[in-house]
């Protein structure tokens, strides 16, 4: 980390954040941005160690002297705006830790989208007017994406809500 | 010529030959025809022996018997498909020279069975997939190697996705973080809401 030096202390800020919302899978920081004050090599190792950094400070709950401790080689000006911008983050990133956690068993849920539409007519009857939803599940795949539809109609919807439902009660009674 | 029964466009060449062939049948016989046929539409099974009896005395043969079913199962459904009442369908089946009698009983049984034959057809129509089940697991999580201290609760969610050509149920299983959860439920909720209406004008031409 001590290659932050390298930049003006007012750009910490930026890197630091720009880190933070790539671990949060927003859109992450791009080198181009910082070309003139790192060659690639010396920036990946940089981002890894903000990576790292960051994480283990949410994980193992840094208090602000830890957080000292474990960032030497830098000026104070640098070590303040680093604990600053880590420390506005704590939220964002005990999130993200969480639900890469989720991930670590089963498929997790990336995201998901959903359509409703009127069924008018089919070959069977002239006049259906069946209101219809499709759900898209979009799931990781050996590396990437996959997509899993589902059409519901509105009874199906009613069993699934309701099911639910009953889930939300628990997760609510769980979350202190 | 368009006939209602048939969607408003001509009345099919073989349906039109085979109704001489109904013809030779009386009503009566006709009538317990129709009965059989109706039972298939919904999914039951013609008794073919019943059918022969009826058919002996107007000697049907194999050919007959077959397309007399055809003919009345493609009368009963496209009128059901098009929603047309027992008195229009009666008029239409006269006009293509149905007896009178004959048409009279048919449309009995067509006007009692009519929306049992269309809910029939809307549950029927064609989906491309439904939801058959969904299980859901809540667990605790205590810690992980990205994180040590968590304790959250994550959701596990299975659902059964039924291809309705197969009749294969496909389990779909995934976790979900819990704020991510109410906002899949919230959405879902959000989605029950929304009324779908067209504006029919549209569509009348």
């Amino acid at each position: 980390m001590e290659v932050l030096q390298k930049t003006d202390v007012n750009n910490v800020a930026k890197v630091l954040h720009g880190v933070v919302d790539g671990i949060c899978h927003r859109a992450s920081i791009q080198y181009k941005d910082f070309s003139d004050a790192w060659d690639l090599e010396e920036w990946w190792c940089l981002i890894d160690g903000i990576k790292t950094f960051a994480q283990k400070s949410i994980s193992e709950q840094w208090n602000h002297e830890q957080l000292v401790q474990n960032l030497p080689n830098l000026p104070e000006d640098y070590k303040n705006e680093v604990i600053n911008a880590i420390n506005v983050r704590r939220d964002d990133l005990r999130a993200a830790l969480v639900e890469t956690t989720c991930a670590v068993s089963h498929d997790s849920l990336n995201d998901f989208d959903w359509q409703v539409k009127l069924a008018m007519a089919s070959d069977s009857i002239a006049s259906l007017h069946q209101p219809l939803a499709t759900v898209d599940f979009n799931l990781p795949d050996n590396g990437s994406d996959k997509t899993v539809s589902v059409e519901l109609s509105q009874e199906e919807m009613k069993k699934m809500i309701a099911s639910l439902e009953a889930c939300n009660r628990i997760v609510n009674q769980m979350k202190t | 010529q368009r006939f209602r029964f048939c969607g408003g466009l001509d009345c099919p060449d073989w349906v039109l030959a085979e109704i001489s062939t109904l013809s030779r049948l009386t009503s009566v016989k006709m009538k317990l025809l129709c009965v059989q046929v109706l039972r298939s539409l919904v999914g039951g099974e013609i008794d073919y022996d019943k059918v022969h009896k009826l058919t002996a005395d107007a000697k049907f043969e194999v050919g007959d018997v077959k397309a007399s079913i055809a003919a009345l199962s493609f009368i009963l459904s496209s009128a059901a498909k098009f929603s047309v009442d027992g008195e229009t369908l009666s008029n239409e089946l006269q006009q293509l020279g149905l007896p009178k009698e004959h048409s009279t009983s048919l449309c009995k049984s067509y006007g009692d069975n009519m929306e049992t034959l269309q809910e029939e057809f809307r549950r029927t129509s064609l989906r491309l997939s439904s939801l058959e089940s969904i299980d859901w697991r809540v667990d605790y999580i205590v810690s992980s190697s990205h994180l040590k201290n968590i304790g959250e609760p994550s959701v596990q969610l299975r659902l059964g996705i039924k291809n309705p050509d197969t009749g294969k149920v496909d389990n779909l299983t995934f976790t979900l973080s819990a704020p991510k959860f109410q906002l899949f439920l919230s959405g879902e909720l959000l989605l029950m809401k929304q009324q779908p209406e067209v504006n029919f004008h549209f569509f009348q031409r």
